[in-house]
């Protein structure tokens, strides 16, 4: 179904490489931020690459299913971000009652 | 056949670029808002770029279609946990309470 020449092939390997080095870099960011909401948002950039890299392995394999797998892991980026945000900010608020 | 695989190729190199300006961007930038705003360049130009070369190499099979829903829900998405990350930067170290200014306020998330 899909074409693929060696060229091609090679290309989309170096670009697998180059989204893996990407996410790497990330993860310093990662784990290099002062707040952690530098830390969420380097989470955040870290679903959006990990979604491309899924997306071109789907291609090179030639399999169609992997990329429902992608929409999942879109869909539960936004579920988990919001989950923590709630969280967070619920916190922060009864902290700041109890202390006033 | 070759010309298609050319365009792809070119695609894709762009989406590269567009992530690698992004990341640079994410280690030059210091406050969390500021990072927020280099990290929104891969939500939406990049993954375009990206979805958009193969879906060049795919021809319209079932593969485009999943490419195109993936990117209207990433789109849909990533706005609304830009908004939420934001939100919480606000509150928490910054001390402003985006419910309790004036004007309409948020809904209480």
């Amino acid at each position: 179904m899909a074409e693929m020449t060696p060229l091609l092939g090679h290309f989309l390997t170096g670009v697998l490489c180059m989204l893996g080095g990407a996410v790497l870099l990330c993860l310093v960011l990662a784990i290099r931020g002062p707040r952690y909401t530098d830390r969420v948002v380097a989470l955040n950039e870290i679903c959006t690459l990990v979604i491309l890299l899924i997306c071109i392995l789907s291609y090179v394999l030639g399999q169609s299913y992997l990329m429902d797998v992608a929409i999942l892991y879109g869909l539960l980026n936004l579920l988990a971000i919001a989950l923590l945000s709630r969280v967070t900010v619920s916190h922060h608020r009864a902290r700041k009652e109890k202390k006033s | 056949m070759t010309v298609r695989i050319g365009i792809a190729m070119a695609l894709i190199t762009l989406g590269v670029a567009v992530i690698a300006i992004s990341i640079l961007g994410l280690f030059r930038l210091r406050d969390a808002l500021e990072r927020l705003h280099a990290g929104a360049l891969t939500d939406t130009l990049g993954l375009l770029l990206v979805a958009a070369g193969l879906g060049v190499l795919c021809g319209f099979t079932d593969h485009t279609v999943k490419l195109a829903v993936l990117v209207a829900i990433l789109w849909a998405t990533n706005p609304v946990s830009s908004h939420l990350i934001a939100r919480m930067e606000l509150i928490t170290g910054r001390d402003i309470d985006p419910d309790r200014l004036e004007g309409e306020g948020e809904q209480d998330l």
